[in-house]
């Protein structure tokens, strides 16, 4: 026989016997009045009146009537049981069913009566909570655990007295800390519910606890980690801030750069402009001097005796001298700060430009300028005809011979050229060699050379502005070569760097190349 | 053959200058140029004497001249505004001008050559350079044939 629970295990016999006992005793007090009463009367012969007739006849209805309602109640408690019976087993089943639910949930689930005792636990709920099933129940809730808030420690409220009192869920969720039987605290997070009957009414509560430190702990982890990735991206932005910071530093630089350029070309073109309109008016009053002198002569030369005309002529040439130097000063500046930007110049073309200027010269000292092969170099075309036309023009005055000769060469190497002056001319000591480059110094005096000294001074001045170097060898009475490099630019170097790998010659005539 | 001179040149020198003033008239002297020369010494006094305004309202005396020496640099109204003027104005701009510079700018030769003027000499004016002017012209060919050189 099955466990219903309290119920006694009894024989299969036994109980229909004692059901149907009552209905079978009456039936035997009818078969025993029967036997010894009514058969012996009948026996005996005597007659029967009517009124033991009828009595025995009400005896016999009330015996059965009797009999027969024993048996019907008989009958029914037997069906009564076999309901009870099938009652006990469905509630069997489903309670079943329900325990197994139960011990499958997840979560911990405790329910209590509408007094708060405890009338459910799975199995969850009791390894939270730590108590065994049978003491915890009817038990209150507080009296088994603990809630407390995990950063304040504070005792969180009882759920399910919550819900008792309130009517109302608790969809909360929240992280709390349980305390159970052992004093461990347990991160777990609840919610509760009213248990309601069927017609509203509260029956109970029901809370349900999930363990979540696991959760916690990945929570953890992924804050750490969040705080990490964080951290490194404070840096980054640190990093990139201070990137911002340097950045705008250089670009303001380079606006002061680029604003300090500005002004400087425009003090450049200012000073430019002083230094040309001062020179004019300087130039103006002894253009005067010369003009006069002059006209002094031709309307009054016959009453002028020769020294006077000395005098004149020394005037004269003072004020010519002066122009000169202005004029020549105007150049040294304008060497500086008159400034085109470089493009591809042929240098033999600006050596036909010089010989053209120098043409009445070279005729009047039947002088002979010999210009080799020269190369196309990236400067400023005007400088480089200022350039050359000082040197030329120095080799055909600091010359004494018959026959002055002045070769213009061009040598070249891997990254620059270099271009010679040599003439046949008086020739410098070596001490004399460093500062004829020099402003205004000069190695012999006006009566020997006109001149003011500041033409090589200039020729130094655009050379260093090309980038190159300028610099003369020399021995007196053998002559001078002046010689100066000027760098390649960076896509000549390309182009030649091209040519040398497809082994193909310039257009450009070169002088057998120097390596 | 060349054609006989019949009256001389009607020169308007524009200067402010006297030192230059005195060395162009002795130039134009000795270049053996029959000219006639006026002066005026600032732009305004150019435009009257041209326009016939001002101090400068008799036309025989101040008729149309036949060249025009032109300073640049002159007092209150400048010698590129009178040529402006001129060059605007269709009944003036064939006067010939010349202009006369203490320099030689770019831009002013630039202003000269835009205004279509004749000839820029630079200063002082000398013989060699008026006749390197007149040359330059081609309507003087006939003033230079009667001028001795």
């Amino acid at each position: 026989m099955r466990d219903y629970g309290t119920k006694q295990v009894e024989p299969i016999w036994v109980v229909p016997l004692r059901r149907y006992a009552p209905a079978a005793l009456v039936l035997c007090v009818a078969i025993l009045l029967a036997i010894f009463i009514v058969i012996p009367m009948h026996a005996s012969g005597a007659p029967l009146t009517v009124v033991t007739k009828l009595i025995l006849l009400l005896v016999y209805s009330a015996l059965g009537a009797v009999a027969a309602f024993l048996f019907v109640e008989a009958r029914n408690a037997e069906a009564m049981q076999k309901n009870e019976q099938e009652s006990a087993e469905e509630l069997y089943v489903l309670s079943e069913r329900l325990n197994t639910t139960l011990r499958s949930i997840g979560d911990g689930v405790i329910s209590t009566d509408v007094d708060g005792a405890v009338t459910l636990m799975n199995d969850i709920a009791i390894q939270l909570v730590g108590w065994p099933l049978a003491k915890a129940v009817g038990q209150r809730a507080a009296e088994l655990f603990q809630l407390l808030d995990p950063r304040t420690r504070d005792p969180v409220e009882d759920p399910s007295r919550r819900v008792l009192n309130s009517g109302k869920g608790i969809r909360e969720d929240a992280y709390v800390l349980l305390v159970g039987r052992d004093g461990k605290e347990r991160p777990i997070a609840y919610n509760a519910a009213p248990i309601l009957d069927t017609d509203g009414w509260i029956m109970g509560a029901v809370m349900v606890f999930r363990d979540v430190t696991e959760r916690r702990r990945i929570q953890q982890e992924r804050e750490e980690l969040i705080q990490k990735l964080s951290d490194a991206n404070e840096k980054l932005r640190l990093e990139i801030h201070n990137r911002e910071d340097a950045r705008r530093a250089a670009l303001s630089l380079m606006q002061d750069a680029r604003m300090a350029q500005a002004a400087l070309k425009e003090s450049n073109a200012a000073l430019e402009e002083y230094a040309r309109v001062a020179s004019h008016d300087l130039q103006e009053p002894l253009r005067k001097i010369e003009s006069f002198a002059q006209v002094l002569v031709e309307d009054f030369g016959d009453k002028l005796d020769k020294q006077a005309k000395t005098y004149l002529d020394i005037m004269v040439d003072a004020a010519n001298r002066m122009r000169r130097l202005i004029r020549d000063v105007l150049a040294f500046s304008r060497a500086g700060t008159l400034e085109k930007p470089f493009g591809a110049v042929d240098l033999n073309q600006v050596l036909i430009v010089v010989m053209d200027n120098l043409s009445p010269r070279i005729s009047d000292e039947h002088a002979q300028v010999i210009v080799g092969p020269l190369p196309t170099v990236f400067a400023d075309e005007t400088q480089m005809i200022q350039l050359f036309q000082n040197l030329v023009g120095n080799g055909l005055k600091f010359n004494k011979s018959e026959h002055p000769k002045v070769e213009v060469s061009a040598e070249e190497s891997r990254d620059e050229w270099k271009i010679s002056v040599k003439d046949n001319g008086i020739g410098m000591r070596e001490s004399e060699r460093q500062m004829i480059f020099a402003p205004f110094r000069r190695l012999h005096s006006q009566q020997e050379f006109e001149g003011t000294g500041i033409g090589l001074a200039i020729c130094r001045r655009i050379v260093t502005r090309h980038g190159g170097e300028i610099g003369v060898a020399s021995e007196p009475g053998n002559g001078s070569t002046f010689w100066l490099t000027l760098p390649k630019s960076t896509r000549q170097l390309q182009e030649e760097t091209a040519n040398r790998a497809s082994d193909t010659k310039k257009g450009d005539i070169h002088e057998p190349r120097t390596s | 053959m060349s054609r006989v001179q019949v009256e001389p040149i009607r020169i308007l020198l524009v200067e402010d200058d006297e030192a230059d003033i005195m060395l162009a008239q002795r130039a134009f002297e000795r270049a053996n140029i029959w000219n006639k020369m006026d002066v005026v010494r600032n732009g305004q006094e150019a435009l009257d004497y041209i326009y016939n305004h001002g101090n400068f309202t008799d036309r025989t005396k101040y008729p149309r001249p036949g060249l025009i020496l032109l300073d640049l640099n002159l007092p209150g109204i400048d010698g590129r505004d009178v040529l402006d003027k001129l060059h605007k104005d269709p009944h003036m701009k064939t006067i010939p001008v010349v202009i006369i510079s203490t320099s030689d700018y770019e831009r002013d030769i630039e202003f000269g050559r835009a205004r279509e003027v004749q000839h820029y000499l630079i200063k002082p004016i000398q013989v060699d350079n008026i006749m390197e002017t007149f040359t330059a012209i081609r309507s003087f060919k006939m003033i230079l044939g009667n001028a001795a050189t």
